[in-house]
């Protein structure tokens, strides 16, 4: 398992293909918001505006979790070498949660310098709020990146098959991250961040225990 | 708002649900009548070969 | 294969018979044995078939993720089958709640539309199971259809309960403009709460029995594959 991750993570530095690509759509997105938006008013949608860039961009950049395997053809080695299938889609989700996690870093940079978010007070909270929403997102957009690799009109399924399954993240993930910027602490986001992290437990479970049943070829 | 007015209501949510039913049954047919005709053509082949 | 056989003389010579009867049981105690309620007036009658839509919605997603569940367990075919039926009974039951709510509302709330958590989640609901019968309309020569479609319908019935909760959670701090009159669930009088159990057994039957159509045809569908590719086999 953690030589997969290893390899993707190392594929990912040597190249730095998808998460520069990945931060220059992230900050296009941010862009348009900022435009289509009042720039005043846009302060009060940041926990919005964050939250829909990185699923936007987010969901591109997972999409290539599957291609690239796929692709140059290791990936039948990688169902041939003797490990659990779980144990390939805990590396997958971990190496795109690495990823993500450093888009998202920039992403909060740019969203402090664009939309004059203050530094929240307690910005250790914020971390754990973001932490806990690209857990959960990657566990489902791996699931289903995998689900959608093998399928002709995937760039146009993987949005349809993930985003209604993610609201309650989009939900939890946006009002936690406006009472943190709002300075707020992480015991004033409680309900929030229990659905967060319940929603982390059931899709990282599932996801283990699931993509068994997506690569039997 | 007036009784009447809102009887209208009640009758276009009770025809709405027949709508959609009796859609979803002409579907149901639809699917049921195609199945029957794979079956006869598969009878024809059967006879052209005996 | 037995269960199938046991159950096919019930499903075809009772089942429908049943449902017709009771449903115009059900159609007599909403239209005249049911009172009028005192605050909604004859619009509250549509409640008796708004609330069991969306009981017979629930009833077959979750036939759906069950069915699911078993095909990757087992990978019985006759499993796939049901799941998909599943999702497609489903799926009528959640439109049919969708198009009578509004129509419960506008009278009752005077909007069409409310962001009220019920109504909410029954829309994530539909948007869920309509990709659901999106990816098998796209890829319905894919031989691996069938685990995908599983997968999908356990991960969406897995996520109604966080659904529910953040919904709810999330109207909480969005109080709505209408203070929602709790017109469901008031049921003062007895002949109502018959209404509702009469009107139950109408969809329940119904329910069953539209599962059980829907499933013999794609029965007979698999069947028919099966028997062509064997004919071109003999003939190869």
């Amino acid at each position: 398992m953690w030589t997969i991750l290893r390899k993707d993570l190392l594929l990912e530095f040597r190249t730095r293909e998808a998460l520069s690509a990945l931060v220059v759509l992230m900050l296009l997105v941010l862009l348009t918001f900022t435009f289509a938006f009042d720039p005043a008013g846009a302060r009060e949608a940041a926990p919005a505006v964050l939250w829909v860039t990185f699923i936007f961009a987010g969901l591109l950049s997972v999409q290539r979790t599957f291609l690239l395997e796929r692709e140059n053809g290791s990936w039948y080695g990688l169902l041939l070498t003797p490990i659990d299938r779980g144990a390939i889609f805990v590396a997958k989700m971990l190496g795109n949660l690495i990823v993500l996690a450093l888009a998202q870093c920039v992403l909060l940079l740019l969203l402090m310098l664009f939309l004059q978010v203050p530094l929240p007070a307690a910005p250790g909270s914020l971390l754990i709020v973001n932490v806990l929403g690209l857990v959960g997102f990657s566990a489902l957009a791996t699931l289903f990146a995998a689900l959608s690799v093998r399928l002709r009109a995937r760039e146009m399924l993987l949005p349809l098959l993930v985003l209604p399954l993610l609201v309650p993240l989009v939900i939890c993930a946006v009002e936690a991250t406006r009472i943190v910027l709002a300075g707020g602490d992480l015991a004033s986001t409680g309900p929030w961040l229990r659905v967060l992290v319940t929603f982390d437990v059931i899709f990282t479970v599932a996801g283990w225990m699931l993509f068994e049943q997506l690569v039997q070829e | 708002m007036s009784a009447p007015d809102r009887l209208w209501f009640l009758y276009a949510a009770y025809s709405a649900f027949w709508l959609l039913l009796a859609g979803f049954l002409v579907h149901l047919g639809r699917r049921h009548r195609a199945v029957d005709r794979a079956v006869r053509a598969l009878e024809a082949r059967l006879e052209k070969r005996a | 294969m037995t269960v199938r056989t046991r159950l096919a003389p019930i499903a075809e010579h009772v089942l429908p018979y049943a449902a017709t009867l009771t449903m115009l049981g059900a159609l007599w105690c909403v239209f005249i044995y049911a009172p009028d309620e005192r605050m909604q007036g004859p619009v509250q009658r549509i409640f008796y078939f708004h609330v069991n839509c969306a009981w017979s919605a629930f009833l077959g997603f979750f036939v759906a993720a069950g069915a699911s569940g078993l095909f990757l367990w087992r990978g019985r075919p006759a499993y796939d089958h049901l799941a998909q039926a599943g999702v497609q009974v489903g799926m009528l039951f959640c439109t049919m709640v969708l198009v009578t709510g509004p129509i419960w509302a506008r009278p009752i709330w005077g909007t069409w539309w409310t962001w009220d958590p019920r109504l909410t989640m029954t829309v994530i609901l539909w948007t869920i199971f309509a990709v659901y019968l999106l990816l098998r309309a796209t890829a319905h020569d894919d031989p691996e259809i069938a685990r995908y479609g599983a997968v999908l319908a356990l991960v969406g019935v897995l996520d109604i309960p966080l659904i529910m909760v953040s919904v709810r959670l999330w109207r909480g701090m969005h109080p709505s403009v209408i203070s929602a009159p709790e017109g469901k669930g008031g049921l003062e009088d007895p002949r109502m709460i018959t209404t509702l159990l009469v009107t139950l057994a109408a969809f329940l039957l119904l329910v069953a029995w539209l599962l059980w159509r829907r499933y013999e045809t794609l029965r007979l569908h698999d069947e028919i594959h099966n028997i062509e590719d064997r004919f071109t086999e003999v003939a190869a």
